[in-house]
């Protein structure tokens, strides 16, 4: 039983390992603390919903269409909100990511009011079983995907010019500039990348909750309680972290009772932050 | 002196604060072979270089290549223009290999569009500056250390990395930012080697430097400033004589020359 716990509690931190990956992209290439970051996975729910639900646009076109729609909303972010106060005062820019969380989760609301929404599953069919441990098919999907995501990004970081682009930007914005880099086109292609990733993960957790317009906030907490018991930064920290508070989520869940794995979050957060304030992986970047 | 001037400045003045560091400060390098510029410390060398470079805007002047008005632009724009740079204090991509700094040296030779990055499409032109890119490494004589990130490299290595990946840009001008500090005498004859193989191949270097001896044996020309004024400009034996840069500067260097 604590194994299939453990299995389903590693799906959905599958997601939030997303999200902190795409949040510390934001961080490592702008040194932005992106608020907002949750809402492109829930804008990525929204259009996957409209466009199958609404426009009977079949799922394997209409999940690729979300989540170029989350990377158009990245790429739109750096441009209108972020880059105006770039280089401001942390605070400031803290302030305006905030303001972005909200005025995009209240426009959610707008549009689609506060209910729930159910969401269509992919794969659908019986739960696979391994020896006794059952795995409902949509939990595999995602942790199959988050792995094959991360291969690809790593891929994109090690090999191409984009990814050695942004790399070059995240060390040193300047001397990335005078090597004839247009910084701030690197920084709107990384939001881009960065809110795309969280839009996989939105489409790949749609079917597992319902879609709502309030999600956005409490996805953004645990992801960004997981890139910071990750080390702030860190590539590898974020997927720890991220399966790490999935799991805990889901022990805590099982064992004590669902109201209290918020509370055990934070305390495992507090807890590093006392222990080790520098994170899981601090020199990995 | 109308001839060829690469580099022209004007009128470039920068303050910080109640410090004026250049004061309506007028250069010109002209094309070819290593021009020094040299002052006390606190003269705006540094200063005139990360305004040249993009890095700082100034508060008036105009700085033109090649006939080009960069002042006030970008960092990436100069870089476009043809200026490449190295820094007093290193600036390495720690991070980052050896050779993959020097690649991304090369970087504005690369189409730079999201779509052909990630679909690679570039090959042919990505081949190209790799091989140029293996040819710099082996002229500051880094080969072996190839694979290596920056970071661990020793400080006169690192100092070559800079050069390198300044040169990997094919740049019209190279500013050297002091080039030499703190490097033993059998590094310093290693990099003024390099630094006359890219004259050869005809790019130009605006020498930042305080090693006196190697400044005046390596530079057909030489301007000095002071107070972030221009002083004195000549070829290296009148400026040895110049009673204002010996008031200004020589005078107490040359106890240790």
């Amino acid at each position: 039983m604590l194994v299939q716990i453990v299995v389903s509690g590693l799906a959905s931190g599958a997601t939030y390992a997303l999200i902190a990956l795409g949040f510390v992209i934001i961080w490592n290439t702008a040194a932005v603390v992106n608020f907002a970051q949750g809402e492109f996975a829930v804008a990525a729910m929204f259009v996957a919903l409209v466009l199958s639900r609404f426009g009977h646009v079949p799922l394997f076109l209409a999940l690729p269409a979300s989540v170029a729609a989350s990377a158009l909303l990245g790429w739109l972010t750096e441009r209108i909100v972020i880059r105006p106060v770039i280089g401001r005062n942390a605070m400031t820019v803290v302030t305006v990511t905030i303001g972005l969380q909200i005025v995009l989760s209240d426009g959610a609301k707008l549009i689609f009011g506060g209910q729930p929404y159910p969401f269509p599953a992919p794969f659908s069919g019986a739960p696979l079983g391994f020896g006794g441990v059952v795995l409902p098919r949509q939990s595999l999907l995602v942790i199959l995907a988050m792995a094959l995501l991360v291969a690809a990004l790593h891929a994109m970081s090690v090999l191409t010019p984009f990814g050695k682009r942004l790399r070059a930007v995240a060390q040193d914005r300047e001397v990335a500039a005078m090597m004839g880099i247009d910084v701030n086109r690197t920084v709107a292609q990384g939001f881009a990348v960065s809110a795309a990733v969280a839009g996989v993960a939105g489409v790949l957790l749609a079917p597992v909750i319902f879609v709502s317009a309030d999600l956005g906030l409490p996805l953004l907490i645990k992801s960004f309680v997981a890139a910071i018991i990750g080390g702030f930064g860190s590539y590898p920290g974020a997927l720890a972290g991220g399966l790490l508070i999935g799991v805990i989520d889901n022990v805590v869940s099982y064992a004590v009772s669902t109201d209290y794995r918020d509370v055990i979050s934070f305390l495992v957060l507090i807890v590093m932050l006392l222990l080790r304030p520098t994170g899981l992986f601090p020199n990995h970047r | 002196m109308a001839a060829t001037a690469l580099l022209q400045t004007s009128g470039l003045t920068r303050s910080f604060g109640g410090l004026l560091a250049l004061s309506d400060l007028t250069i010109t390098v002209e094309a070819g072979g290593i021009q020094g510029l040299i002052g006390p410390n606190g003269s705006g060398k540094s200063t005139f270089i990360n305004v040249v470079s993009g890095v700082l805007r100034p508060d008036a002047g105009r700085v033109t290549i090649a006939g080009r008005q960069i002042a006030g632009r970008r960092a990436d724009i100069a870089a476009r223009a043809g200026i490449a740079r190295t820094f007093q204090n290193l600036r390495l991509f720690g991070g980052l290999t050896v050779l993959e700094n020097v690649l991304m040296g090369g970087h504005l030779r690369l189409r730079t569009g999201l779509a052909a990055a990630l679909l690679g499409t570039d090959r042919a032109r990505e081949q190209g500056l790799r091989e140029h890119a293996e040819q710099i490494l082996a002229l500051v004589r880094l080969t072996h250390r190839m694979r290596q990130p920056a970071g661990t490299l020793s400080y006169g290595e690192q100092r070559r990395l800079e050069i390198a990946r300044a040169l990997a840009a094919r740049p019209r001008l190279l500013l050297l930012d002091e080039p030499l500090a703190g490097m033993n005498p059998a590094e310093m004859a290693m990099v003024v080697e390099i630094m006359q193989h890219t004259v050869a191949e005809g790019v130009t270097i605006l020498l930042v430097e305080h090693a006196m001896r190697v400044v005046m044996a390596v530079c057909a020309r030489i301007t000095v400033l002071n107070f972030g004024r221009c002083i004195a400009a000549g070829p290296p034996a009148a400026i040895r004589r110049d009673e204002a840069v010996i008031r200004a500067y020589l005078g107490r260097a040359r106890h240790d020359a």
